[in-house]
């Protein structure tokens, strides 16, 4: 009979297809995974981007970044910046740098020399350049090779973000990039540089593997490699961490770190991050232009109940928009705290209070309006239907449309096309003191999304540019301006998140605060011994 | 099929070529009945659906809350029957759209035969090969279009299946006698379809729409389990796979309740729309 | 997604089938490879007419979308300066017909494009994600539901009304119903969260390491298409089976394997040809739910990301891509359809 034949001969074909895949999925059970312990560090990192071109990183993947290229100065945890590429700096004139450059080479082979600084500075200064950091570069009038080995730099203006804009950027050597049509960073042109790490493998936005640079000028790092990898969802990254083949696992989600703390054999390290969520106002929108409806809204949002579900208590309330640490670098805790609990009164909440204000408002009773919601981030999303329904009791109605990350920024802080309120979350860009508050409430600029306009603050602000930087006069110079801002209530503060590190039992960690990654990694997770 | 009777020999099944059992049957439209009733009666959830506990979060099922809570501490199960209402009504709105379209322009494409049949056959042969949750996934995800848009464009382009058995159902029957003779009489064409036709394709129309329906769900539900179409915080089935499937070691609840009754659903209206189709097939034969 | 056992009626372009099943001409004559290749170029043609259409109404979309692509290659901090100068650079603001051309001109030439997002040629991008994961996840599902949906097909038509098949038809409505991302959460939850036996997220280190990874993801996609392939299959042979033909040749004691060869096989070919057809089109949009469920990075996630981030080129390239792709599957499967079955031939030729 043909008829079962037939039949037979299909279903051992596809025993077959079965046997043949079971077969090799049994055989390769291994992960190939350094285990911990053999001077691999293998790290859980948060996101990973596209390319490794120094126009494309900053902030966290500025972590990889610099163990590759390296910056003129090394900004340290204690604050202080030390001499890397550039053996020294002069400042013969407050506007003007002159860098010394140390005789080193790049990892195929080649010294560096003041081009390739020239080349990178200008990669993020060109008006055209599509570098993420370019916003830094405002203030610098030229860029010069004034000798085999040094590079002049002179600004336009004075701008305190000037060293730590030196620390984060990278040097990359020019030949490199100009032998690969301008670019370099792609899995086909990888990037290279002077560091103490060169790239071994690179999956974009999965994975990056870095060893150790055999040809290094200076002290020899810990770990033979690097590794990173960045699971995309909560399930991946506790089964990761759960396998024992990681060493490390930095800013997880915070709703995870309850369930990534059972996991046996690490350590958490938990601190304020140097991030703000925050509830913005258009002042120009109304019925937000009116201080009256600002106040009655401050005293309806329930920021307990935020932080406890959004972020399972690892986060701290926010009173004013820079996080404390930042200031507290400029002078004492004390003024600090003082003036924040001061803020603090006016953000309680109270139900009652918040109606008496609506109620002077030109709506007493109540009005609605729509809110666009970045989709991409879950916590933007919960902290946004909490608030909606704290207003609610007050008579507020607010609709959530969600966006995706290009049309929420183009809308929000390019158009300025919203309703009149946005919730969001402001990174610190360096330890810079004055940055965020530059940034946020300079009349015109666009990223002041409240579009405050108020004189008082922009003198502050610009009395505070002239200021040294090691004057004493800074932080109550900036605790004023903050005082300023508060009264016109631009933003409700909402919380700090925390930061956490998990590390393996056989690590240490030293100096970890909200700039970690611009600090070498190795030094911020070292082995034990 | 005329030597049947002559060959006894030959086997027929008695529930016809590809009909599941009464039983099958009942089942799913029992599951269907207890759906619209959510839909109808949705005050029989317990507790409100959108208010947020932020204490109660991710807890497991309990007396207060039977199936636990969701991320924000809202009810599971007030959520699950509150989505009844988006789960049936899109697809139903869905549905009834596409095979209105597809019906007159089947119908005309049949009856009219000639190059109106051509011109139709050609677009339909072309939107036929694309795949509908593509495009919508990416003109949606391009544009940043709403619910409305992704709406409109499953409807575009769920017309061709169907409007090819309206087709071919008024091919079969512009041949018959009484139709031609009421053609021969200079009877409006208008009038036959509408008088004539259309009383027939009844049972066609009906097993057509539960069809249509299941796509449509299928449809629907993905688009929201890929975050388009449905704003946050809606307690749509689909939605609410998206959000709580991060959460899902703490309360699989969350997860799985809109799940199961997405499939339950989606299969009790395939069940039944195959079963009314083999009906009607069984009936076409016998002409 | 149309996956039941509803008989779909055979194409309207190609004629109505004929009575003659005794076929016994197996050559095909050379009028007929004439027929053939004039059938190929009239598909292509219109092929070449849908891509035209389909690369023009993706370049309307993404230009009508708000938000352009300078603000997701510059980053949070850009300035409104730098935003122009990138739309400068890339003639964003240039007439859409200006901009079409020089797309369209320098795709011809195969070059699509450089990625805004990954900094690297577009058609590089498409290949290590084609690669790599998408055509063997691809390769992998088509053959195994194939193979296995309709032989399932054929048991369940030889044993209808039995247990057996009703217990097959059973499982299969739901296997064909249920939605892809919930068999692929389930899946994913139970076989690789719980019981960790096998990797669900990522496509590993490429070789025997990659299909490891790519058995929880085909699984998702082979329950669906398995089921719906099982149903059809079985419809289509039972009907087969009950025809007279089927009766007359058994009666006349003609051997099972014509039997099956010019009886079941003819019969069937031209539906499950068609049917494989979209299987292959199915699992396009599949794809894109199964490479978000298990992080692979195919070109569903690619085409994902790109979305994302306006990423022009790629959106264009990979929509590109896709429509070539269900074109010439449907040139393909017409031309076999043709070869196979000797009556949709003789309906051409009395057409023409």
């Amino acid at each position: 009979m043909s008829q079962p034949n037939q039949r037979r001969r299909r279903r051992s074909v596809g025993a077959a297809l079965i046997a043949l895949t079971l077969i090799t999925a049994t055989g390769c059970a291994s992960s190939g995974e350094a285990a911990p312990g053999d001077s691999s560090l293998d790290v859980i990192f948060p996101i990973l981007r596209p390319t490794l071109d120094v126009r494309d990183n900053a902030a966290q993947t500025l972590g990889i970044q610099l163990l590759v290229n390296e910056p003129l100065f090394v900004y340290t945890p204690d604050g202080e910046f030390v001499p890397r590429l550039a053996e020294s700096v002069e400042q013969p004139d407050p506007l003007t740098f002159v860098y010394t450059l140390r005789d080193v080479t790049f990892s195929d082979g080649t010294p560096l020399t003041a081009d390739d600084v020239v080349y990178t500075f200008d990669l993020h200064r060109d008006p055209e350049s599509t570098s993420v950091m370019a916003r830094y570069w405002g203030a610098v009038e030229s860029v010069e090779a004034t000798g085999e080995d040094e590079v002049t730099v002179k600004l336009s203006a004075s701008d305190p973000e000037w060293p730590y804009t030196v620390a984060k950027t990278g040097i990359v050597s020019a030949a490199y990039y100009e032998a690969n049509g301008g670019q370099a960073g792609t899995p086909g042109a990888p990037q290279i540089g002077t560091g103490p790490y060169v790239v071994d493998e690179f999956k974009a936005s999965a994975e990056v593997d870095l060893v150790r640079n055999p040809s290094y000028w200076g002290e020899e790092a810990p770990y033979e490699s690097i590794a990173f990898t960045a699971p995309k969802d909560d399930n991946s990254r506790l089964l990761a961490l759960q396998s024992g083949n990681y060493d490390a696992l930095l800013l997880p989600p915070l709703s995870q770190v309850k369930a990534l703390s059972a996991v046996p054999g690490y350590v958490a390290s938990e601190i304020t991050d140097t991030s703000t969520y925050r509830i913005n106002f258009d002042l120009t929108k109304p019925p937000f232009d009116e201080l009256a409806v600002r106040q009655a809204i401050s005293h309806a949002v329930d920021r307990d109940a935020i932080i406890g579900a959004v972020f399972n208590d690892h986060a701290e309330p926010a009173d004013a928009l820079v996080p404390p640490p930042i200031l507290e670098v400029a002078g004492e805790p004390g003024p600090v705290a003082e003036a924040y609990d001061g803020f603090a009164r006016d953000f309680d909440l109270d139900l009652d209070q918040a109606r008496e204000y609506l109620a002077q408002s030109s709506v007493p009773d109540g009005f609605s309006f729509t809110v666009p919601v970045q989709q991409s981030d879950p916590a933007q999303t919960l902290i946004a239907q909490i608030v909606a329904q704290s207003l609610a009791e007050i008579g507020v109605d607010m609709t959530l449309a969600p966006l995706d990350d290009n049309t929420y920024i183009q809308q929000v802080y390019f158009d300025k096309d919203i309703d009149g309120l946005s919730i969001d979350s402001w990174s610190a860009g360096s330890p810079e003191p004055a940055g965020m508050l530059f940034n946020a409430y300079t009349p015109g600029i666009f990223s002041n999304v409240s579009q405050l306009d108020s004189a008082a603050v922009a003198a502050g602000l610009a009395e505070y540019r002239e200021l040294p930087v090691d004057s004493a006069e800074r932080q109550p110079l900036l605790l004023d301006v903050l005082t300023e801002i508060h009264a016109e209530r631009p933003t409700v503060p909402l919380l700090y998140p925390n930061l956490v590190f998990f590390t393996a039992e056989d690590t240490t960690v030293s100096g970890l605060n909200g700039f970690w990654w611009l600090s070498p990694l190795y030094e911020i997770i070292a082995p034990a011994s | 099929m005329t030597a049947t009777s002559v060959i006894p020999a030959v086997r027929r099944t008695r529930w016809g070529v590809g009909s599941l059992p009464p039983v099958t049957v009942t089942i799913a439209l029992v599951i269907l009945a207890g759906v619209i009733v959510m839909v109808l009666f949705p005050g029989i959830a317990p507790l409100d659906p959108d208010r947020i506990d932020a204490a109660a979060a991710l807890q497991g099922p309990s007396a207060a809350h039977w199936l636990g809570t969701d991320e924000l501490g809202r009810d599971v199960l007030s959520r699950v029957i509150a989505g009844a209402r988006t789960a049936f009504l899109a697809p139903l709105g869905l549905a009834t759209g596409i095979v209105a379209l597809s019906l007159t322009i089947g119908l005309i494409a049949g009856y009219a035969g000639g190059w109106v049949d051509t011109f139709i056959g050609r677009i339909v042969d072309v939107l036929y090969a694309v795949p509908a949750l593509l495009v919508a996934i990416v003109v949606v995800g391009v544009t940043g279009g709403g619910f409305v848009m992704a709406i409109v464009i499953l409807t575009i382009f769920g017309l061709p299946s169907s409007t090819r058995l309206f087709r071919a159902a008024a091919m079969e029957r512009v041949r018959l006698p009484y139709i031609e003779a009421a053609r021969t009489v200079g009877t409006s064409p208008v009038r036959i379809l509408f008088t004539q036709m259309l009383p027939t394709l009844r049972p066609l129309i009906v097993a057509t729409l539960f069809l249509q329906f299941t796509y449509g769900l299928i449809e629907v539900s993905t688009l929201s389990f890929l975050g388009l179409g449905v704003p946050p915080g809606a307690s749509d089935w689909g939605r609410m796979m998206f959000e709580n499937r991060a959460s899902i070691s703490a309360n699989a609840w969350a997860t799985i309740a809109p799940g199961v009754l997405l499939v339950l659903l989606a299969v009790s209206t395939n069940v039944v729309g195959d079963w009314l189709y083999n009906r009607y097939e069984a009936k076409e034969r016998q002409r | 997604m149309s996956f039941s056992s509803v008989k779909e009626p055979a194409p309207m372009s190609l004629a109505a089938a004929g009575p003659d099943a005794l076929d016994h001409r197996r050559a095909v004559r050379w009028s007929e490879v004439r027929l053939i290749a004039t059938v190929i170029a009239k598909r292509l043609l219109a092929g070449v007419v849908v891509l035209f259409i389909v690369t023009v109404l993706i370049f309307l979309f993404i230009h009508a979308a708000p938000g352009g692509p300078e603000v997701a290659i510059a980053g949070l901090d850009a300035t409104p300066e730098q935003l122009a100068a990138i739309r400068e650079l890339y003639r964003l603001d240039d007439p859409l017909p200006v901009q079409y051309w020089t797309y369209i001109s320098s795709a011809l030439t195969g070059d699509l494009g450089t990625s805004f997002m990954l900094r690297e040629p577009v058609a590089d991008a498409i290949g290590r994600a084609l690669s790599g994961v998408t055509i063997p996840l691809i390769i992998i599902t088509w053959t195994t539901a194939l193979v296995f949906g309709v032989s399932l097909g054929y048991i369940s038509a030889r044993k209808r009304g039995q247990l057996l098949d009703r217990t097959i038809v059973g499982i299969t409505v739901v296997g064909a119903t249920a939605p892809m991302f919930a068999t692929g959460l389930l899946i994913s939850t139970v076989f690789g969260v719980q019981l960790r036996w096998f990797p669900f997220f990522g496509s590993g280190s490429g070789g025997l390491d990659t299909l490891y990874h790519l058995v929880l993801p085909a699984l998702t996609m082979v329950i669906v298409m398995l089921a719906s392939t099982t149903r059809i299959s079985r419809v289509r042979f039972a009907q087969v089976l009950e025809e007279d033909q089927y009766a007359f040749a058994k009666a006349r004691g003609v051997s099972p394997r014509a039997i099956f060869g010019r009886i079941i096989f003819r019969n069937s070919a031209v539906q499950l040809i068609t049917w494989a057809g979209s299987v292959i089109v199915g699992l396009m949009t599949g794809l894109i739910i199964v490479e978000q469920i298990y992080s692979l990075p195919g070109i569903g996630s690619l085409l994902i990301t790109a979305i994302g981030s306006r990423d022009i080129p790629m959106i264009q390239g990979i929509t590109l891509v896709i429509a070539v792709a269900i074109v010439l599957v449907t040139i393909i499967v017409d031309v076999l359809c043709i070869i196979v079955d000797p009556r949709i031939r003789r309906g051409m030729e009395a057409d023409a």
